[in-house]
């Protein structure tokens, strides 16, 4: 039953795979073509969130959020159970902050609706004048590079190696890489933006966005706070929008997000769109006009052509599996990825209806 | 509103007062923009009514040329704009933006810092910081202060103690007398040189002057009370309330490589005509690697009249600048040869030893097998305030990495700031 | 020119003269702990030119580095973060 799994990547998605595959017995090697957890897991936010877009969504992103409570993660990994503080700014926002109470209490996930009072107590800084708001007390922060090196460290403790070569192409049955061919029972393909160019077929887009870090300012925040407006203004697809998103760090900083907007690969930043991003943080946290900044970075999210990434075996490449597309919530569903990545490879339970995840016909 | 100029001088050192003179003589609309409250840069830092004459003649120039200059001014974002430059300053509670055809970077050069125990302690402070200080009108009371570090600097520091009413206890130049000895010849080439090093001499007598020493450790409590000082074999221990110790210059290039000019963390790279490999943007003084303010004025008088578009190097004073400077840079080269550093500094951290002190990253924590930007994910080494320009050197002297990749804000800038104008 | 004045250090009254930078004011006035450092250290200005960020002080509610930063009449500095 020993397998021999190629693992095409190291971010945040493969190391959970390699981990967990290795934990179940498999003999696991990982290719990383540059630094483990370098890519978008390096420039992410590292919100473990519940979001309701769908039902497959939340049961998905909620699986995600229980998996990680479920991990004894070491300091390195920063991680804060703080919550997210979904903010209403209108009475219409309200109403949504309840129909969306109603959604995660049917999860069973502990949340509570806000009014404006205890909006303001639970967070003074906020500016007056809201009207409420939603508490998810389960959701999480964490240090995403430092969550992908403990997995890692895991992985390899249990037994699975590391090559640091990069995958050069796929080949019936395993991979090529600059030293040679490299064979196996199956390889997956955890490879994030690098995924397209190893599987033509599976288009996986940059989806580039904007983070902020500031000078440490304890206290001042104490949830993740998200606008209600969120779902409306982050996730239409095309277009290149801002959000009210902050996040306060283990360490007293704060991350000031979010930007989405399909640019390419060019990583400068735009001015215009970072200036809206953060009038639209200050909008929200007056205070934080005055708070020193110490970097701006982008990153790109994955974004592949569904909805959901795509999980599962790719049809028609018999022994080849695909982990990729998981856009701005990687780091939140990697160790419930690599769940479902068990479940196809050995069996084991999914607890999610594994189709919802498998690459669709038209793309396979 | 937008104000539009000719030309844009970052850093109001020699080199940008240079440029900036040279620029305005040429006719053309220039912007003088430094941190600092006044003119003059890291060398020219005297109170009001001390500056020495050398500058007097040149501010005095700058005075008298139309040349807008803005203080206490930080840049911290710098856009192409396809022809021209558009840069962003914080300017206290104030943000400013300025657009401009040309661009001259003087942005100097800061002190490098080595990390050994004890050196994170008040009273341990840079020996070009120190100066800084006692310039400004820091007094010292009789207090003990030793000096060290590397580099021709530390005799102008220690005379600058003595002035301020310390004691200076001594001078431990890390680099071994024979290569000390190796001044005379440069001295001998340079008579102004060779005059102001007799008068510091003058000012210096009595205090030891010690090639070959470094200082292993410092101690205190809440502040410096001693130090241990070895020249490999021997060891003291000295009394102290100050420490004033900077190993060498290290160019601030950071402005220059987030615009894409080609260079190292040695210094950008520039043409005859003081160019760096981006079209407009020019380079001058320290940061086009350390060579002192002759090469300074020399480089940013080029700069500016390059960027004035009327550099003519075969023109009279155009043979004078090129002389000055080759003189300068050469010179420049051999007190790198000279005060270069020796391995034994290498050795001077314990794994407790903090490397990055924005973060209180300790050595211990970083895996001499990582590369640069794995020590900086997995450490925070580099991501404070100061991103990395103090532990950046450090990490590259230490552990051979290359320089970190440079982001907005260049400067520590507050986030209502950052937002641009509404489009 | 010398043109003393009044400014207010963590509550204190300190003298010190306009427009010489507060770096040195709050050295000349026995002000050692400038910032405490996040393992909670503490730290004084190293570099004196804006580079290190370890003399970094609140003044009137904003951070500045304190070796930029001109002494102005009734400054209130805060040496707390
Ligand atoms: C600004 C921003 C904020 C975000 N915030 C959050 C958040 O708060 N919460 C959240 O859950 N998610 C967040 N995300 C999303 C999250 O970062 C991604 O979904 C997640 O990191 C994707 O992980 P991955 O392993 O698929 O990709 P990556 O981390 O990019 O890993 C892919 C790896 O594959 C390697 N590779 C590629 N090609 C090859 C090859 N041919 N051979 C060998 N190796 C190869 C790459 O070098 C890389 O290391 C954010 C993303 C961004 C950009
Ligand atoms: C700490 C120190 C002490 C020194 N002491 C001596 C000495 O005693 N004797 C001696 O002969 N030489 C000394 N030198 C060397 C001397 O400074 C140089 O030879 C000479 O000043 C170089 O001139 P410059 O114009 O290139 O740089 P500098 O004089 O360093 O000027 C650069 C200026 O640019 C500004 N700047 C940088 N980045 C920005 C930005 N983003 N926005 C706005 N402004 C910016 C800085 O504030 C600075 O004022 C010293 C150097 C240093 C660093
Ligand atoms: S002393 Fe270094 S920034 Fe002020």
């Amino acid at each position: 039953m020993n397998q021999r799994i190629l693992v095409v990547g190291a971010g945040i998605v493969g190391v959970a795979i390699a981990d967990r595959l290795q934990a179940s017995g498999c003999s696991v090697t990982i290719f990383e073509a540059d630094l483990p957890g370098g890519g978008a897991t390096a420039a992410a936010m590292g919100h473990l969130v519940v979001l309701d877009d769908s039902p497959m969504q939340m049961a998905f992103t909620a699986r995600g959020v229980a998996l990680w409570r479920q991990e004894n993660l070491p300091k390195g990994c920063e991680r804060e159970v703080c919550g997210t503080l979904w903010v209403a700014a209108d009475e219409e926002e309200v109403e949504e902050a309840r129909r969306k109470a109603e959604r995660y209490s049917g999860l069973g996930l502990a949340c509570e609706v806000l009014t404006a009072g205890q909006l303001w107590e639970a967070e003074p800084a906020l500016r007056p004048g809201l009207a409420g708001g939603l508490r998810v007390a389960g959701d999480q922060v964490l240090y995403p590079m430092g969550a992908a090196r403990f997995l890692l460290k895991r992985a390899l403790e249990r037994g699975a190696t590391l090559c640091r070569e990069k995958v050069q192409a796929l080949v019936p049955g395993g991979v090529r890489t600059e030293p040679g061919l490299v064979q196996a029972d199956a390889v997956i393909l955890a490879a994030g933006l690098g995924t397209t160019t190893l599987l033509p077929e599976l288009p996986i887009q940059p989806r580039k966005g904007h983070l902020a870090i500031t000078g440490r300012v304890p206290g001042l925040v104490h949830h993740q706070l998200v606008e209600l407006g969120y779902l409306k203004s982050a996730h239409g697809r095309a277009t290149t929008s801002v959000a009210f998103n902050v996040q306060p760090r283990a360490t007293g900083q704060l991350l000031i997000g979010s930007s989405r907007e399909f640019a390419g690969l060019d990583g400068s930043p735009n001015r215009e769109l970072l200036g809206r991003m953060l009038r639209k943080a200050v909008s929200f946290l007056p205070t934080l006009e005055r708070v020193p900044v110490l970097r701006v970075w982008t990153g790109f999210r994955p974004c592949g052509p569904g909805n959901l990434p795509v999980i599962g075996p790719w049809p028609g490449r018999p022994g080849l599996f695909v982990a990729a597309g998981h856009e701005g919530l990687g780091i939140t569903t990697a160790l419930v990825t690599a769940e479902l990545m068990a479940h196809h490879l050995l069996g084991t339970p999914a607890f999610l209806d594994p189709a919802s995840f498998l690459p669709e016909p038209a793309h396979g | 509103m937008v104000e539009h100029v000719d030309v844009a001088v970052v850093g109001g050192g020699p080199a940008g007062i240079s440029a900036a003179v040279a620029s305005a003589a040429a006719g053309k609309r220039v912007c003088l923009l430094d941190e600092g409250s006044r003119p003059g840069g890291q060398i020219w830092r005297h109170r009001l009514g001390q500056v020495p004459d050398e500058a007097q003649s040149l501010l005095t120039k700058l005075d008298a040329a139309a040349v807008k200059v803005l203080f206490r001014a930080s840049v911290f974002d710098v856009e192409d704009r396809q022809g021209s430059w558009r840069l962003t300053l914080s300017q206290g509670e104030r943000r400013v933006a300025i657009t401009a055809e040309k661009l001259v970077l003087a942005c100097g050069a800061r002190e490098r810092f080595l990390p050994f125990p004890g050196w994170t302690l008040p009273g341990v402070m840079g020996a070009g910081g120190g100066q800084a200080f006692l310039k400004e009108g820091l007094e010292l009371h009789g207090e003990r202060v030793l000096v060290a570090g590397t580099g021709p600097l530390l005799l102008p520091v220690a005379a600058s103690v003595g002035k301020a009413g310390g004691r200076v206890l001594a001078i431990l130049e890390q680099t071994p007398w024979r290569r000390v000895l190796g001044m005379l010849p440069v001295l001998l080439a340079h008579p102004s040189k060779a005059l102001q090093a007799a008068q510091l001499g003058r000012s210096l007598f009595g205090v030891p002057y010690r090639p070959g020493w470094w200082v292993q450790e410092a101690y205190g409590k809440d502040f410096l009370e001693a130090v241990r000082l070895t020249d490999g074999q021997r060891e003291e221990v000295l009394e102290c309330r100050w420490l004033f110790c900077g190993f060498g210059l290290v160019p601030n290039g950071e402005l220059g490589v987030a615009l894409g000019c080609a260079g190292t963390h040695a210094g950008l790279q520039v043409n005859k005509a003081q160019e760096s490999s981006v079209n407009g943007i020019f380079a001058a003084g320290e940061l086009c690697g350390v060579a002192g303010v002759d090469a300074a004025l020399a480089e940013g008088a080029i700069a500016g009249l390059a960027a004035a578009g009327v550099w003519d190097a075969a023109s009279v004073e155009g043979h004078r600048l090129v002389k000055a400077r080759a003189r300068a840079r050469s010179t420049g080269r051999q007190l790198e040869r000279i005060f270069a550093l020796r391995p034994e500094l290498r050795g001077l951290p314990r794994p407790e030893t903090i490397i990055c002190r924005c973060e209180d990253v300790p050595y211990g924590a970083i895996d001499p097998s990582w590369g640069s930007r794995e020590t900086k994910l997995c450490t925070r080494a580099g991501m404070g305030p100061c991103q990395g320009r103090v532990c950046g050197p450090i990490l590259i002297y230490q552990f051979g990495h290359t320089p970190d990749t440079v982001r907005i804000p260049y400067k520590t800038t507050p986030v209502g700031q950052l937002i641009a104008e509404e489009p | 020119m010398a043109d003393h004045c009044i400014i207010r250090v963590d509550g204190q009254l300190v003298a010190a003269t306009s427009g010489e930078s507060l770096a040195v004011a709050l050295l000349r006035a026995g002000h050692f702990r400038f910032r405490e450092s996040c393992s909670g250290q503490a730290r004084a200005p190293v570099c004196g030119m804006g580079t290190c960020y370890e003399c970094q002080v609140r003044v009137n509610g904003t951070w500045v580095r304190a070796c930029l930063e001109p002494v102005r009449a009734g400054l209130e500095v805060h040496t707390d973060g």
